[in-house]
């Protein structure tokens, strides 16, 4: 990453030379963050996933959970997240993927507006920082299933990170549930 | 005017209020003159600074006190130009402004002190009018456009003539009536200091503490006393002390494990702490519904005196205490409802007295608790709703159609007026009549949770009665389980529980309607109770949350359901119905927590909450399941309809029905019998002398064979005597049925009728030997016999006495061994024609496997293809049909040769010719062995012959004969 981090020591002199602008020195700091973003990932099925840091309020292991009957398998149901409730959303359902699932899930809770929606994971791996460049629209021979969940793929050095969308996905479960109606 | 009916409590609000909007105006006023004139922020200040004067001057205004709202006016007034204009607002009209709040700040005292504003009257007024109309006049010529604007009245009565304008020595007019109010109010303080011996009286209450304020030091006393919050921290607070409490109850949990004294003396301490600050939290929330009601005086006042009536409003339990956000909340409704019932209620006073009435009305507003739940009464003694004006309107409006109109109870044209876009003001006045109002009513109050009711009698009166939870947080409601599950349901709407137990057993003719009002029944296959003579549709939650497609698990929950059930019986918007679930727990206080939209959407959980153990329960949307139990009473009433047409249809969608012909008859046990006509041979009468005895068995000789009578009494209450039942009679009836080639009687009292009834068998009460099941026909149960189990028991049963029967016997395993012994699929969805088929095929020498849908079935028959020689199939079948499944099979080419035979009760010729397109080769009746049996065989050894041509498909016609 030694572009990256030639561009990011450029940034820093720009932050502490006085001959810059406060407003030039925010347009860098804008861009940093916009070109460097942070990712909380976890896998399902050795697939590897993330979402942006800023989503993700915490990581919890499974908790206790009420099911809620006639909902759609990938609703696993509600949990008590300290006197909050929020929904579990099973991802291995919502994106179709087969296979065992681990006796123990772990949960990526995010807010979304006043709504905390907890994603059913089955392992969690590092937050991994990685710059725009490495950044890549998803293809389009994915599976449409988890296609239209997704916001791109990084190719980090030893393996590919699907970047998961959380408010595709609230669309998608909101639709899902109109059509079902209609 | 007005203020000596003020109760103290709102007094103190308002002067709270006063305090809180002075301070505020002054705080902009301030910042509009430090600032930059030009500033864009200085918009907003102004904006908020109009707002603040106008709130002042209505309230002020609304509690009677002229002066306050004289000047605010005409602060609002002298600001108007420059909000409308965005005109940077002149210091000298800052200046005027401050000085004219300072008097209200002075006023605002002299009404904390209890003392009177009206020696401030003249001054005030003389003096006020100069400085607005020197403020305006700055702007010169925006002064007039104002005047456009606002409407000449209302500047009238406060703008002087335009020389006075010229005038500008306001300020230092305003400085001396100023004075004059200092002075005055330091001649009155002394006299006010015995109020002040009072203050230590209530200072935990916040109401009455603004009010004992001192009056040296007004500013600081009355920050000590009260404190204005933000509502969204006190909820942050409730929900902290939710948490809390959760937590609590865990730790109690845990401290009743230990052995640890200081801990459990330790927890019980923090229990009570706990407990204490809930009550308290749920306090600061709290708020005297009278600081609503009080304001009503006022309304109702102007309002009668617009209309020329006279109106005494009464009210009653202003003290009952409801959190803010719903005293918020329930305020333009309640206007509603007493404007109408002013426009609308109370008739004219000459009318009145026509009618016999007290020239003045009153209306009358009680408020107090009830059931964890605060219930407002607004009654008026006017005239009533006119249920023929609602009618019309209604149906001009559309809101009916003039068909409904029949329909329609009192009650149900009264919640008429509820509807959106219904107005029956007859011309539309300013005070009511809008076409909006009561539909308004009833969505705001149903949205904080509460109901609305409505009781009106023509010419004596209306009543309406709103039903308020206490908290929008805190719901009470009753805790219930269904399966595994805890459910909550909220109490508005829960009207009393009812536990049913069947303590009669099921009676001799296996009738599953039990006689007593004490147990559930079904009408055409719903649930139903008698609810003190009235019929309550049941649903039962079980079957909402798990719907059951296969019609075991529906009969086996009916039955569960016959035998017990607890019954929460609801009423949703005056929709009443049960809701039966496996349990009933507990009340308990719930904390309400939104579910997200997409599960809301399955309408029917409203929220969910956290219980005292930490787990999530769902909260139950009674408006939801209540939608589910109107289309079931529906569904009810248009099969009570037909049932008295004496035409029976039952209409479950996802259930095929079989249409069946039977033989009606009586036996000597109550109740009406049928077996399925196909295996009825014959019917005969023989007299008493034709009767001979083979043993124990009754014989006739019958076309040069012996036929032996089987009694079916006998066969079904052993008690009976065969002897005995020919004895009595001179001549009886004998329905003779063959089996195996031979032929049987069965001996009936009477044959009554064949019928063709288009119904499910009912088999859930069969309970011995030889009862197929139950019918309904024409409102009566019928028990079908299973004729086939019956003769195969008394062959059995024959054998030790009969020869004839051994040989038959004999016969019977010599026609098996020559048949050839098949694996068989078989689809059939009905249990006990499956059993039926099954019992008749496995007789033969035949493996069955039998799945009980089309789908089922071809999943089998696609994993292991080759098991199966032959399949049988029927055709009304959930899933996958009978035509569907032959085509499924027939896909594929290497079983176009697998002999399929469809076994079914429907013989219309579009059947049959699809059945064949399907590729059936083969089309039975149902319920006829030896047909089946035959064509099994016939079949069988046809497509085994010759297996490469697969045109062998029969005439069905020919097939049955």
């Amino acid at each position: 990453m030694s572009e990256f981090e030639s561009r990011q020591q450029g940034e820093r002199r720009v932050q502490n030379d006085p001959n810059y602008s406060g407003k030039e020195r925010r347009a860098m700091a804008d861009r940093r963050k916009e070109n460097n973003k942070q990712y909380s990932t976890f896998y399902i099925a050795d697939r590897l996933y993330g979402i942006e840091v800023k989503e993700v309020q915490e990581v919890t292991r499974s908790l206790p959970m009420t099911q809620v009957p006639l909902s759609p398998d990938y609703i696993y149901g509600l949990i008590n997240l300290r006197g909050q409730i929020a929904t579990a959303i099973g991802l291995r359902e919502l994106f179709k993927i087969e296979g065992e699932k681990p006796e123990k899930q772990m949960n990526v809770v995010c807010r979304l507006d006043d709504l905390l929606i907890s994603l059913s994971v089955d392992r969690i791996g590092d937050v991994l920082e990685i710059g725009d460049s490495f950044f890549e629209a998803t293809p389009d021979t994915l599976p449409d299933s988890v296609k239209k969940f997704m916001n791109g793929v990084y190719k980090t050095s030893d393996t590919l990170l699907s970047v998961v969308d959380i408010q595709k996905i609230l669309e998608a479960v909101n639709s899902e549930k109109e059509k079902k109606a209609s | 005017m007005g203020k000596n009916n003020i109760s103290d409590g709102a007094l103190a609000e308002f002067l709270a209020e006063c305090d809180e909007i002075t301070q505020r105006v002054a705080t902009h006023l301030t910042t509009l003159e430090k600032n930059d004139p030009n500033d864009e922020a200085n918009k907003k200040i102004i904006d908020a600074l109009y707002r603040d004067v106008h709130t002042l001057k209505g309230s002020s205004q609304l509690f009677g006190y002229q002066l306050i709202g004289n000047l605010a006016h005409a602060m609002e007034t002298s600001i108007d130009p420059v909000r409308r204009h965005g005109l940077a607002i002149p210091e000298r009209l800052v200046d005027a402004q401050l000085m004219a709040l300072d008097v209200i700040e002075k006023l605002i005292g002299q009404l904390r002190d209890g003392q009177d504003d009206s020696h401030f009257k003249e001054e005030v007024e003389n003096k006020l009018p100069h400085l607005v109309d020197a403020a305006t006049s700055m702007f010169d010529g925006d002064y007039e456009l104002l005047k456009d604007d606002e409407g000449v009245d209302e500047q009238l009565e406060l703008t002087p003539s335009k020389e006075n304008s010229e005038n500008i020595s306001h300020p230092s007019k305003l400085q001396s009536a100023e004075k004059k109010a200092v002075d005055s109010q330091t001649r009155e303080k002394s006299s006010s200091s015995n109020l002040q011996s009072s203050s230590s009286e209530g200072v935990n209450e916040p109401a009455s503490a603004s009010e004992s304020t001192s009056t040296n030091a007004p500013v600081t006393s009355k920050i000590d006393t009260t404190i204005r919050v933000q509502v969204g921290l006190l909820d942050k607070l409730m929900n902290l002390v939710g948490e809390l409490v959760l937590t609590r109850n865990q730790l109690l949990q845990y401290a009743r494990k230990t052995e640890s004294q200081e801990f459990s003396d330790l927890s019980q301490k923090l229990d009570v702490i706990t407990s204490d600050l809930q009550g308290e939290v749920m306090k600061t929330r709290m708020q005297p519904i009278g600081n609503v009601l009080s304001k009503f005086q006022r309304i109702v006042r102007d309002v009668a005196s617009d209309l020329g009536k006279k109106i005494n409003l009464i009210l009653e339990g202003t003290e009952t205490e409801l959190d803010k956000t719903l005293l918020e909340a329930i305020k333009d409704p309640l206007t509603h409802i007493i404007r109408n019932s002013c426009d609308h209620g109370i008739e004219k006073p000459e009318d009145r007295l026509n009618a016999g009435k007290k020239e003045e009305g009153t209306i009358s507003i009680r408020s107090f608790h009830e059931g964890g739940q605060v219930i407002i009464q607004i009654s008026d003694d006017g005239q009533g709703l006119n249920k023929e004006k609602i009618l019309n309107k209604a149906i001009e409006r559309n809101v009916i159609t003039s068909q409904d109109k029949d329909n329609l109870t009192d009650k149900q044209i009264h919640l008429l007026i509820f509807q959106p876009g219904f107005s029956t003001a007859e011309k539309v006045s300013n005070v009511s009549g809008r076409g909006v109002g009561m539909d308004v009513v009833k969505t705001n109050i149903e949205k904080i949770g509460g109901t609305v009711d409505l009781h009106s009698e023509f010419g004596k009166g209306s009543e309406i009665k709103l039903k308020i939870p206490l908290t929008l947080a805190i719901v009470p409601a009753m805790l219930a389980r269904c399966g595994e599950d805890i459910f909550a349901i909220p109490q508005v709407k829960l009207v009393e529980l009812v536990r049913t137990e069947n303590d009669s057993e099921i009676n001799e003719e296996g009738d599953q309607v039990s006689n007593g009002s004490s147990a559930v029944e079904f009408l055409q296959g719903e649930p139903v109770y008698r609810l003190r003579g009235d019929l309550l549709p049941l649903v039962n939650f079980e079957d909402v949350l798990i719907p059951k497609t296969n019609s075991q698990d529906r009969e086996e929950s009916r039955k569960k359901l016959a035998q017990e059930a607890n019954i929460v019986v609801l009423n949703n918007d005056g929709t009443i119905f049960g809701l039966v679930v496996d349990e009933i727990l507990d009340r308990a206080d719930i904390v309400v927590k939104p579910l997200p939209k997409f599960l809301k959407e399955l309408k029917i959980f409203s929220g969910a909450t956290i219980m005292g153990d930490g787990t999530v329960a769902l909260i139950l949307d009674i408006g939801g399941i209540s939608d589910i139990a109107r289309a079931r009473k529906q569904m009810i009433e248009q099969k009570t309809d037909e049932v008295f047409d004496g035409d029976l249809s039952v209409n479950q969608s996802d259930e095929s029905l079989e249409i069946q012909d039977y033989l009606l008859f009586k036996t000597a046990l109550p109740g009406k019998f049928a077996i399925p006509l196909c295996l009825v041979h014959r019917l005969e009468e023989f007299s008493k002398e034709q009767v001979q005895f083979s043993g124990e068995q009754a014989v006739v000789q019958y076309r040069d064979s012996i036929l032996p009578i089987i009694s079916l009494s006998r066969f079904l209450d052993q008690k009976s005597q065969t002897r005995d039942a020919f004895r009595s009679i001179e001549k009886f009836s004998v329905i003779v049925a063959q089996k195996q080639g031979r032929d049987f009687g069965i001996l009936v009292e009477e044959i009554l009728d064949a019928v063709q009834i288009e119904m499910n068998l009912n088999d859930t009460i069969a309970d011995r030997e030889g009862i197929l099941g139950n019918l309904i026909h024409r409102e009566e149960v019928i028990t079908v016999i299973d004729v086939l189990e019956v003769l195969d028991k008394e062959i059995a049963r024959m054998d030790y006495r009969n020869q004839e029967g051994q040989s038959l016997q004999t016969e019977m395993k010599q026609k098996m061994n020559e048949t050839p012994h098949l694996t068989i699929l078989l689809a059939e969805d009905t249990v006990f024609f499956r059993r039926q088929l099954i019992r008749v095929l496995e007789s033969h020498g035949h493996q069955v496997d039998a799945f009980e849908d089309g789908e089922k079935a071809f999943q089998a028959f696609e994993k292991n293809p080759n098991q199966y020689q032959m399949v049988i199939s029927d055709i009304e079948m959930p899933k996958l049909n009978g035509f569907e499944l032959a085509k499924a099979i027939r896909a594929s080419k290497e079983n176009a040769s697998i002999p399929l035979i469809a076994v079914t009760t429907r013989f219309r010729d579009r059947d049959i010719e699809e059945g064949k397109a399907a590729g059936f080769n083969l089309y039975l009746e149902k319920l006829n062995p030896e047909e089946l049996i035959r064509g099994v065989n016939e079949l069988y050894q046809r497509v085994s012959a010759d297996k490469a041509s697969q045109g062998s498909t029969k005439r069905p016609k020919d097939a049955i004969q």
